[in-house]
């Protein structure tokens, strides 16, 4: 017996009631984190000042002058920088790889490779380039490894997110310039590419946001050094996320302070860049 | 190269057709090749770096519950994982039975329910919230959740404790409870991605046959959700991979000792909370970096097969639902 309209629309009423109340609990926690990253965060800059915050070294155990984050906010800086460097130089001609010989086997086996490594745990990494780099090359911590770790994580995501940008451009750009007698590599590089540029670009821009905020691959890679300026990539260096792991397990009001500072600075650069990905495009995928 | 037994390779690559492919295909073939060296790198440290604990205590790293860490004596070390791999699964499970309902309901709300004016700027909350570090939401499970999950915990287990759940009562906020739920929230706005885009795939006019056959908006959304199954699935398995190889939050809110228990108001630790605890020690001991790579080779093998199957899958059913052979 068909149930009555009254009931069915009653359920439905409840059901999308459930299914709103759902989506809002689930969304309510980042907009708590926001909160929470604000207020502490300014807090704790506000003691020292904005600049001081971001250029001195930290003094975790002095209450009375905390210092800053400078040296971590160098190192990341150096390692995203250099992340994002050398994964868009494989990353690219990988997406091209992926885009132009749709179908063949290579294609499709390059885009399994990179869509699994993209899901990758990065703790994993960060082991893998402990053994090789840190155990085996350099023979302990040091930036290049953290450099080294971040570039695998980020790239295989850089790759996935270019080649779906390149899979967009429409093939006539291509028969066109083919029948001007364009070889193949000036028709991608000099016209396909630059079609997709808004992808790719964006692709580029999450891939930063992921080198600034991996703690992971860096546990067993830089060491986390923070008293001074640690550039050079065969030494121990730090990174803002590895030091808000570190400082905040420390039972000191001064460290944990420092954490809640440098979660602010890095919740503004991951909001920056975010925000700048979606003025390019206006579906952004994490994925 | 013309005519050449490399030549004659790069021929059966479909799409190339001309010597001037051949180049080109070459000139991208050492990009693919780093993928695959990344794999081939990870898998044969993992064993290499694991085959000390493995040959002297065998597969009972893997089934074993004793670790015990000793300092000058490598003969009376000993290191089982189980403990760990039992609190990776676990943790993971409990975050995907909460994130499950969550995820399902984010896609759908964002898809079918939200106003189009406000679409834009709600579908930026939720991608921030998955570019949203993961020390971010460690800090937050470590300085709100923990401490607010505690006296709920304490509850449960004073009122409840005849649930095998609930049965130990929790000495701090840092549980087993506690890192799968933080888990959950960080793996929602993934599983949920995943499912919108296979949702957002159906052909409109499905959609219009439901609605003129008289369906409510919940009915066709049953229908609809029922046709993107696949996608739940595999966004939940790719959630699930996700929470198993989550390192840092969870490290922080899971209390990190060595247990089994069924109890969720227990603390206990997972692979990947054990090794970032865990690894600046063990220098100190023999066969103790062993054991944590040989553990990194379990989260591998999880993480591995269930990425392989979730995106299979998934390319599965796109195929058949976009009607692209392959």
């Amino acid at each position: 017996m068909p149930r009555s309209l009254r009931a069915r629309k009653l359920e439905n009423a409840v059901g999308l009631a459930v299914i709103v109340a759902l989506a809002i609990a689930s969304v309510l926690p980042l907009i708590h984190i926001l909160y929470m990253v604000i207020v502490r965060g300014v807090e704790a800059i506000a003691r020292i000042g904005l600049y001081r915050f971001l250029t001195e070294p930290p003094h975790p155990f002095d209450p009375q002058n905390p210092g800053g984050i400078g040296p971590a906010l160098v190192g990341s800086l150096e390692l995203s920088g250099l992340a994002i460097a050398v994964a868009t130089l494989i990353a690219l001609p990988a997406s091209v790889l992926i885009a132009e010989f749709r179908g063949s086997r290579i294609s499709r086996g390059t885009l399994l490779l990179a869509l699994t490594l993209v899901e990758f745990p990065t703790i994993l990494v960060g082991l893998t380039v402990y053994a090789v780099l840190v155990d085996h090359v350099v023979g302990g911590y040091n930036m290049l490894a953290g450099a080294v770790a971040l570039t695998l994580v980020i790239l295989p995501y850089m790759a996935v997110q270019a080649s779906e940008a390149l899979r967009g451009v429409p093939e006539g750009v291509r028969e066109a310039a083919y029948s001007l007698g364009a070889t193949r590599l000036k028709t991608v590089y000099a016209l396909i590419a630059p079609a997709a540029r808004r992808g790719i670009l964006v692709g580029i821009l999450i891939g930063l946001a992921r080198a600034a905020g991996e703690t992971a691959p860096l546990l067993f890679t830089v060491g986390g050094a923070y008293e001074g300026y640690h550039l050079c990539l065969y030494k121990v260096g730090g990174a803002v996320p590895l030091m808000i792991y570190q400082f905040i397990q420390m039972p000191y009001k001064p460290a944990q302070d420092l954490a809640w500072g440098a979660a602010l600075v890095l919740m503004t650069i991951i909001v920056g860049v975010m925000l700048l990905a979606r003025l390019l495009v206006k579906e952004v995928k994490i994925l | 190269m013309n005519g050449g037994p490399l030549s004659r390779l790069l021929r059966r690559v479909r799409g190339v057709r001309s010597r001037d492919d051949e180049r080109f295909l070459l000139l991208h073939l050492p990009a693919s090749l780093t993928l695959l060296l990344v794999i081939l790198a990870m898998l044969g440290v993992f064993i290499a770096y694991s085959i000390p604990v493995i040959s002297r205590e065998g597969f009972h790293v893997f089934t074993d519950t004793t670790w015990r860490a000793v300092e000058g004596d490598p003969q009376a070390e000993w290191y089982g994982l189980l403990p760990a791999i039992y609190g990776s699964v676990y943790t993971s499970l409990i975050a995907v039975l909460i994130a499950a309902p969550l995820s399902v309901s984010l896609a759908v709300a964002l898809e079918e329910l939200t106003p189009r004016r406000l679409r834009g700027s709600l579908s930026l909350l939720t991608d921030l919230m998955a570019a949203t570090p993961t020390i971010i939401y460690g800090l937050w499970g470590l300085a709100f959740l923990a401490p607010h999950m505690y006296p709920i915990l304490s509850w449960l287990s004073s009122h409840a404790s005849w649930i095998p759940l609930f049965s130990k009562h929790p000495s701090s906020g840092y549980t087993i409870a506690t890192a799968g739920v933080l888990l959950a929230v960080m793996s929602t706005p993934f599983a949920a991605a995943v499912i919108r885009e296979a949702y957002s795939m159906i052909p409109l006019s499905i959609r219009e046959a439901a609605y003129s056959l008289g369906a409510t908006r919940l009915e066709v959304i049953r229908i609809l959700l029922g046709m993107v199954k696949p996608s739940i699935v595999a966004g939940l398995a790719l959630a699930f991979a996700r929470a198993v190889g989550e390192t840092v939050a969870v490290s922080l809110v899971i209390g990190n000792s060595m247990t089994i228990t069924p109890s969720v108001t227990d603390s206990g630790v997972t692979v990947s909370s054990l090794i970032a605890s865990q690894f600046g020690n063990a220098g100190f001991y023999h066969y103790m970096t062993s054991a944590l790579f040989a553990g990194g080779l379990v989260i591998f093998a999880i993480g591995l097969a269930v990425n392989v199957a979730a995106v299979w899958y998934m390319k599965k059913w796109e195929e058949k639902v976009m009607g692209v052979a392959p």
